[in-house]
């Protein structure tokens, strides 16, 4: 489950409404050149690209400090990957461009993969990027002692086997759909420089990597105060010429949204992202840019299946059609999110497009709940089944404004349809455990998801108790299917799988999918070529350019 | 220094090290209770269960709690290791010691505001009291007193920042502040810390005035300050000479008790000011369940209030003959 997508550190609604108010009275249009024919075309070398961000970098060893998003996203600008996955998976699975890598080829059986790395790379103090490099970062990947979040991706390497100073032999167990991704989870880093200090001593020594810090990405670290700013500068002996255009990132650490607003309208900072839903219209009003893209996030009730008042695959069906989630998302998200169908997003390639999300028929529901002896005998408005009410709670985590929300408009629709949903909200830990526990009888949350599309984590029986099948559900078919999916190499093949797994969901309901948001940036108006994606918000910054000198 | 006063250093230090070694164990234990750890604060589909556990033992969270707790307090008592921080990767007490600095700068400036306008307005509305300048005063420090300092902070940005650009819109330095000179530098972290130390003072100095204002009308209505004023001193010198020294027992005491109050009143300020401190890093490690960075924030704050109150209990003795003898 996700963290709020935009996360206020203080939840003060009341805060927000007022500051919202009076900052729509008191800012002034931004000023910058329009976007008119005489605006520059021709991309320009230099100047300081200011971003609003809401949290600090944990640190700069991508191992140890780069689960999150935010440090993840900054810490890829410093170190290449193998590859750059491209955010084109819409008619087929994602690409990898090519970066550290010159050139690729597989064996037969897909068990073999042999890199050619580009040549003439360099780490930022001149030593040239190599094969070792690889080959030591999977042992650092992997290293028991260290206990890398990601170590998992890398379970399918057999071996990194150097084969000269830039030509490698990756060893497979087995071919699967997802290896490229799975072998380019996480950048590559100095051998030659980090592997002075023992892997067992890298998580109490984070300053260490700082004194010792050397990138081969677009850009270097030039200062780092922490929980103030990240300055990144232009790393001169990046490969690619005339890149990166900006001459200094400064990344400010702006915890309030709304102040993060604030200083873009007051020409403080250039970029700032995951803008509420509700911020822009004012923001075009005032001559910010709003970047959008379809996030890979889908958000859901999570029915806890083995709970007697959801067992039944009909009965949730039930539910869903009571609930308006087209409501939902006119209401919290206005024009900026759709229905979700399943966990397979509407945007990605292996989508069934005839499959139409459960329409909201309020009357069909009550059918439904009614054919299963559900009617209200007492006459308190609560239907009710051999004495016992259709009441039930529903957990959500406090932190995330637009889930409450929906909750709350959520209960309202059960209630029309004779049923009480106790709403409760809870810290994000005390969500998160209580649905390793299956303790819980509905819960609202959200998923944020890669393109690797093995539904295992939610939908499979063996994540019940190892994984994060928070509901319970459990489908012989569903398990039988994922597994295939998850072998099968044929792009062709696997759609048709998994839009058989995307099917029975659809029909049993273990989720009802309630939205998939696009995410929401806005920017400066001198600020040119910016590109977030799902792959990252700063998705090619080191093509990023501004219009005017600072 | 006295013998008797080495003694009463002496007893009241132990028995404050006592109180905040249980402070600290009950915070140890409620917190390790409380649901999740670090490694469910990431829930990415990718990171398995075997992960997890990998990452646990990393951090020696698969130890039973007892071990945990005997060696934490091992570490804490016999080598002052206050362990390391999950989220930061390094020693709590680096951790600590970077981010303590912009707070204790703000809270100072803050006690500063409270106690420098807080003083002045309470003396100025005793001396007039039942005058309309008393009932602006009081007025003014109900309303100050009453409004939630999110909300005073909020609309000082609005208005001073990003309206009319008076002060920088939060932070505790430039953008570019690394290419300033020393005094340039020094000037800019004033100006940055200006509005926030306002808006954190200026909603303790509302309090701060109406006792004062208070403490002082009793000491005005004493038998010594008809006496004095019949001697023909002059009121000044009978209010902020007389009367205030004897009416500053209580207001020593919101002094030392303002402390730890203004710490968790800096955490607001820090958010809304993006102002780098220790109210952030708390807040941040409770939700990621950064353990040791918790434990120690906690202790911060148990010694602050310790050295509160004994600040108050030395400074009574100062301005109180009757305590020194």
């Amino acid at each position: 489950m996700s963290p709020e997508p935009y996360r206020s550190v203080t939840p003060c609604r009341l805060a927000t409404l007022v500051s919202v108010l009076l900052l729509s009275l008191g800012c002034q249009r931004l000023e910058g050149p329009e976007e008119t024919s005489t605006a520059p075309t021709v991309p320009r070398r230099g100047g300081t690209l200011v971003i609003a961000i809401g949290n600090d970098i944990h640190g700069i060893n991508p191992l140890i400090s780069g689960l999150d998003t935010q440090t993840k996203a900054v810490l890829d600008r410093l170190f290449l990957h193998l590859f750059e996955e491209q955010a084109d998976y819409t008619e087929h699975p994602p690409t990898f461009e090519p970066r550290l890598v010159e050139s690729f080829e597989w064996s037969a059986d897909g068990r073999t993969l042999d890199l050619e790395l580009r040549s003439g790379v360099s780490w930022s103090d001149g030593v040239p990027v190599t094969a070792e490099d690889v080959r030591w970062t999977w042992q650092a990947q992997t290293d028991p002692d260290l206990a890398w979040g990601y170590a998992q991706s890398k379970q399918n390497i057999r071996d990194v086997e150097v084969v000269d100073q830039l030509r490698l032999r990756i060893h497979f167990h087995q071919g699967s759909p997802s290896q490229l991704a799975e072998l380019n989870e996480g950048s590559i880093l100095p051998k030659h420089a980090w592997s002075e200090l023992p892997f067992s001593e890298w998580r109490s020594n984070e300053p260490w990597f700082v004194d010792h810090l050397i990138v081969n990405g677009p850009f270097d670290l030039e200062s780092w105060t922490r929980q103030e700013q990240i300055v990144l500068r232009r790393n001169e002996s990046y490969f690619e010429p005339e890149l990166p255009r900006l001459d200094r990132v400064i990344l400010r650490v702006v915890p309030q949204k709304q102040n993060q607003l604030g200083e873009l309208l007051a020409g403080e900072v250039d970029f700032v992202e995951q803008v509420p839903p509700s911020e822009v219209s004012r923001l075009e009003e005032q001559g910010a840019q709003i970047l959008r893209f379809w996030a890979r996030q889908f958000n859901y009730l999570c029915w806890n299946t083995q709970r007697r008042l959801f067992a039944d695959p009909e009965l949730r069906r039930a539910l869903t059609m009571a609930i308006d989630r087209q409501e939902i998302i006119d209401t919290l998200w206005y024009r900026f999110a759709r229905i979700a169908v399943s966990p397979i997003l509407t945007s990605i390639w292996a989508h069934d497009p005839d499959l139409r999300p459960v329409p909201f028929d309020l009357e069909a529901s009550r059918r439904v709940l009614q054919s299963k002896g559900w009617s209200d005998t007492d006459g308190d408005g609560i239907l009710d089944k051999e004495g016992e009410p259709f009441s039930f709670e529903l957990i959500t985590n406090t932190g995330s404004q637009v889930r409450i929300d929906a909750a709350v408009m959520v209960q309202e629709h059960l209630r029309r349809a004779g049923i009480e949903a106790r709403v409760r909200q809870l810290e994000f830990n005390t969500v998160v455990s209580r649905a390793l526990e299956h303790d819980f009888d509905a819960m609202l949350g959200g998923w944020d998801i890669d393109t690797s599309l093995d539904l295992t984590y939610a939908f499979h029986s063996q994540s019940i108790d190892d994984g994060y099948n928070f509901g319970q559900f459990s489908d012989p078919d569903v398990d039988r299917l994922i597994d295939a999916a998850n072998q099968a190499m044929d792009p062709a093949e696997r759609m048709l799988l998994l839009r058989e797994i995307e099917s029975i969901l659809h029909r049993t309901q273990p989720y009802t999918f309630l939205w998939e948001p696009q995410r929401l940036a806005a920017a400066s108006n001198r600020l040119r070529d910016a590109t977030p994606s799902p792959v990252s918000s700063y998705f090619r910054l080191r093509e990023w350019w501004l219009a005017e000198a600072d | 220094m006295s013998s008797s006063l080495l003694s009463f250093l002496v007893r009241r230090s132990a028995a404050a090290a006592l109180l905040i070694l249980i402070v600290l164990s009950l915070t140890f234990f409620f917190i390790h209770l409380a649901p999740g750890d670090p490694t469910l604060v990431l829930q990415d589909p990718r990171l398995t269960g075997d992960q997890r556990e990998a990452m646990r033992r990393a951090y020696g969270l698969d130890r039973p709690l007892a071990a945990q707790y005997l060696s934490w307090l091992h570490a804490v008592v016999f080598d002052a290791d206050w362990g390391i921080s999950y989220v930061h990767s390094r020693p709590v007490t680096e951790v600590i010691g970077e981010y303590a600095l912009p707070t204790l700068l703000l809270t100072a400036a803050g006690l500063l505001v409270q106690f420098g306008v807080g003083l002045l307005a309470g003396v100025t509305a005793a001396r007039h009291a039942g005058t309309s300048r008393d009932y602006l005063i009081r007025l003014t420090a109900m309303v100050l007193y009453s409004l939630p300092v999110f909300w005073t902070g909020l609309m000082a940005l609005l208005l001073f920042s990003y309206n009319w650009s008076l002060f920088p819109p939060g932070h505790l330095q430039a953008v570019d502040a690394a290419s300033l000179s020393p005094m340039e530098r020094t000037l800019d972290v004033l100006h940055h810390l200006a509005l926030p130390a306002l808006v954190l003072g200026l909603a303790a100095a509302g309090g701060t005035a109406r006792f004062t204002r208070n403490s002082l009308l009793e000491e005005l209505g004493e038998d010594y300050i008809r006496t004095a004023r019949a001697k023909g001193l002059s009121e000044s010198r009978i209010v902020w000479i007389h009367a205030l020294r004897n009416a500053a027992a209580p207001i020593l005491q919101l002094f030392g008790l303002s402390l730890p109050l203004l710490l968790s009143g800096a955490l607001v300020v820090e958010v809304v000011f993006s102002w780098p401190g220790l109210g952030r890093l708390t807040f941040d490690s409770i939700l990621s369940r950064d353990y040791p960075v918790v434990l120690a924030t906690t202790a911060l704050t148990g010694v602050l209030v310790v050295v509160g109150n004994l600040l108050v209990d030395l400074l009574h003795g100062v301005t109180d003959p009757r305590v020194r003898q």
